[in-house]
């Protein structure tokens, strides 16, 4: 019973917000650039803590909390992109399908970091993650022509995406290594920077009116 | 890597993003002659503030744990295993079943 009515809800509010039009919907939602920036923003305090979780060591670990930061993102992650699933009609099932499969990544990624699985076992679901993320993003997202700011930008995520998937593996031969640890957030830091240097667009005020081009 | 330089560098990772926001809208101030609206949209969703926003809660976090580091012992400054942790918890498991199944372990002399 429970989960007919929470499907029905969920159709029910998914027409809703299709029969929104592009400004109503987007006057109170970011626009795709402004989400790239606070994604970007987001993606900067990521890579600062995988550092200095390489760089300090135990001591970041002293907090027993800390461990989840890195499985949180990935479901941080996972659940943000079934809410774009939710509120845009395109690419609904590669969202949901992309969500999802970060959702599982993160939880594997949690049981390893408290010891209840194998770094082999864990990193099949997250390799796994970050191999449909670079292709998601950079391949199924990439729109326009070759020279394209939006072509640029996803291909150039997606590539950072996908090196993060052989860094993981070589960070899996010695995880107590500070280095190997330390380039997934090298990895992090850049499609941070890509997202936040490389995103441009019109600035659309909540009346959709446009004041200056950003 | 010694304790201090990797305190250091924790330390500084804040302060050097803020830094680089700063000397981000500065730049473009000087080289972009485009008058950008001064609305509340424009500051929350423009990159160098935003990186001014990280460079301030990664402060916030980071200088006590640069602390922390600086006193650390260099032993407490290496990653832990935690693959090394499952193994300790199957071992203490298998202990606990041989225990259930056989009864506490009792030396007798001869």
């Amino acid at each position: 019973m429970v989960p007919e009515v929470v499907l029905a809800a969920a159709i029910y509010a998914g027409d809703a917000a299709d029969a929104l039009s592009f400004h109503e919907l987007h006057g109170a939602i970011p626009l795709p650039w402004e989400n790239h920036r606070l994604f970007g923003a987001g993606f900067l305090f990521v890579a600062v803590l995988l550092f200095v979780e390489a760089l300090a060591g135990g001591v970041w670990f002293r907090e027993g909390w800390r461990r989840d930061i890195w499985p949180a993102v990935l479901m941080v992650l996972g659940w943000g992109l079934l809410s774009v699933a939710f509120i845009d009609p395109n690419d609904r099932l590669i969202h949901t399908s992309m969500g999802l499969i970060l959702i599982v990544a993160g939880v594997a990624e949690r049981r390893y970091r408290h010891g209840r699985m194998p770094l082999s076992r864990a990193n099949i679901f997250v390799v796994a993650a970050l191999v449909v993320a670079s292709l998601e993003v950079g391949v199924f997202h990439s729109h326009g022509a070759l020279t394209s700011q939006d072509f640029l930008v996803h291909s150039s995520l997606g590539f950072t995406a996908a090196l993060m998937a052989p860094a993981r593996i070589w960070y899996a031969q010695q995880p107590t290594s500070m280095w190997r640890s330390a380039l997934i957030g090298v990895l992090v830091l850049i499609l941070s920077l890509e997202l936040l240097g490389l995103s441009h667009g019109a600035n659309i005020d909540i009346h959709g009116t446009e004041t200056f081009s950003g | 890597m010694s304790s201090r330089a990797r305190a250091t560098a924790i330390g500084m990772l804040g302060p050097g993003i803020s830094l680089i926001g700063l000397i981000w809208i500065l730049l473009d101030a000087l080289f972009d002659p485009t008058p950008e609206a001064a609305n509340f949209r424009y500051f929350i969703f423009d990159s160098p503030h935003l990186m001014i926003a990280v460079g301030t809660v990664v402060s916030a976090i980071c200088w006590p744990i640069s602390v922390q580091v600086a006193r650390a012992q260099p032993e407490e400054l290496e990653l832990p295993d935690f693959e090394a942790e499952l193994a300790e918890d199957a071992l203490e498991d298998d202990e606990a079943t041989a225990t259930e199944e056989h009864g506490p372990y009792q030396w007798f002399p001869k």
